[in-house]
């Protein structure tokens, strides 16, 4: 409060919160309006035309793509889903695998990678540090 | 107060305004000139790769740590950089600071061969896999889940589906469970108006230019009336290196992989299926009441993204023991990131994890 006695008159300030309330109260006023029927029903309609106009613009491209033999975009996204389908198959062997390496004990002859950071460059602290309402303890 | 002191306050005033006019100019000129600030710069390693994700491990700082490793889920439709944006404005600079071992999901951004995504994919494929990866490099059995915004949804649904796996707590920030209560998001979804099957059979993924102007509708005049903002305060450093990286964040929305927002879209926001315990991912029904876990529900009062209508049940839904919902000041961003994130929620959020980390 002295602080403020101590700044004085502020010229701004009022034009500050001004607009701190011109713009909530234009936020609230612009998405309530938003929320109607009509506004709605609008948006709707210049999507649906905007939505149409790409799909038939990427057909167009499409049909001149295959004309000139040339991978059309969807040609390349099936090729990329198929990719993503063969590294998913393979992130689950490898997670497979490496349960199957953990059951019979043969992870034991590689070091684990907790270990293996611990000698890296970036060596991990020890796992001692307790809560604070046990800081007076000792860490097993 | 005397006349005269009042009068050199006056003059004081002027003075000062003066100045700053001078600066706002001068500063103004070098903020156009200036290149984008950097963000995410707490040291990392990616420990593992998978299409677009990638699982980060994030450098130790102290002499010691707490056992439980943490592991933080970003939401689907945001850059993980709010959670590390700059140092000093880093909740995961703050936690590695503070003795926590700190790993996190980045989703990156979805590819149109992504498009076929769905919740399955996320909770009980990618999640799963990167706990496994978190413990195998972490060396212990159990660890900790932090989860932001969709994020915490992921989390909270994996929870459901694995009430007997690794995890040891649960904090989800921000996180939408009550559909009906989404208010903007909810109406605009409305099925009699929008399409969401045009949208995704025709776009695939849903573009992050789409992402933004939704997020903007939500608040139209807040964009400009942060503009003048900016102008006003151009002559603070740190309000300008603030806005900066906000307004970097805002406006670099990822696309929401097609197929999981027609998910979210019908199943979640239409039907309400999560909250009323009709949801199933793979024929397996997710209910929350299976979780038992400690959990953490952290809400922002002036939420417009996830108004506290939504999130406000996900805590009592669940049957943990140890709960706790907690409600701060501030909104979905300011949550995590921002001078009251660094004062109120961090430490928060730390010494919830610390108490519960062996």
């Amino acid at each position: 409060m002295a602080e403020d006695r101590k700044r004085g008159f502020d010229p701004l300030q009022g034009l500050r919160e001004l607009l701190d309330k011109g713009e909530r109260s234009l936020n609230e006023a612009l998405a309530q309006r938003s929320t109607s029927d009509r506004s709605q029903a609008v948006r709707s309609g210049l999507s649906r035309i905007l939505l149409d106009a790409q799909k038939a613009n990427w057909e167009l491209w499409g049909r001149w793509f295959r004309a000139i033999n040339v991978p059309t975009r969807s040609d390349v996204i099936r090729l990329g889903k198929t990719l993503s389908q063969l590294e998913q198959r393979m992130a689950q062997l490898e997670g497979s695998l490496r349960r199957l390496e953990r059951r019979n004990g043969a992870a034991d002859e590689r070091p684990a990678p907790a270990a293996a950071r611990a000698a890296s460059d970036h060596p991990r602290p020890p796992r001692t540090r307790l809560p604070p309402s046990r800081a007076g303890e000792t860490a097993r | 107060m005397t006349p005269q002191e009042q009068e050199a306050g006056l003059g004081d005033r002027v003075r000062q305004e003066v100045e700053r006019l001078l600066q706002r100019g001068v500063k103004g000129f070098a903020y156009l000139r200036s290149d984008q600030p950097d963000v995410g710069l707490t040291p990392k390693d990616t420990i593992h790769s998978r299409g677009t994700l990638n699982l980060y491990h994030y450098r130790a700082t102290t002499d010691d740590l707490y056992r439980s490793p943490v592991l933080l889920v970003m939401s689907l439709v945001s850059k993980p950089y709010i959670l590390d944006l700059a140092p000093g404005q880093s909740l995961i600079e703050f936690l590695v600071a503070r003795g926590h071992d700190v790993y996190m999901i980045d989703w990156g951004e979805p590819r149109p061969e992504d498009s076929g995504l769905r919740l399955e994919n996320y909770v009980l494929d990618f999640i799963p896999d990167c706990i496994e990866r978190v413990l195998e490099d972490s060396g212990e059995s159990r660890l900790s889940i932090v989860g932001y915004c969709m994020g915490g949804m992921l989390s909270a649904m994996y929870a459901s589906l694995y009430p007997d796996g690794p995890l040891r707590n649960l904090a989800c920030f921000t996180t939408p469970f009550n559909f009906d209560g989404m208010g903007l998001m909810k109406a605009w979804s409305d099925p009699k108006h929008f399409d969401v099957d045009r949208i995704v059979d025709t776009l695939g993924n849903v573009p992050p230019d789409m992402m933004l102007r939704a997020f903007e509708m939500m608040r139209p005049v807040s964009r400009i009336a942060a503009q003048i903002r900016l102008w006003d305060n151009m002559w603070s450093d740190e309000f300008v290196r603030s806005y900066r990286v906000f307004d970097r964040w805002t406006n670099e929305q990822i696309p929401f992989p097609g197929e999981c927002f027609r998910q979210v879209t019908k199943e979640l926001s239409w039907e309400n299926r999560w909250f009323k315990g009709e949801l199933f991912l793979e024929g397996r029904r997710v209910d929350v009441g299976r979780i038992t876990v400690p959990f953490l529900h952290v809400m922002a009062e002036h939420d417009h993204i996830v108004p506290y209508a939504a999130a406000r049940e996900l805590a009592d839904s669940v049957k943990s023991e140890d709960r706790q919902s907690l409600v701060l000041k501030g909104g979905h961003v300011s949550l995590v990131a921002g001078p009251n994130a660094v004062r109120r929620m961090w430490p928060a959020l730390d010494l919830w994890l610390a108490e519960r980390a062996t």
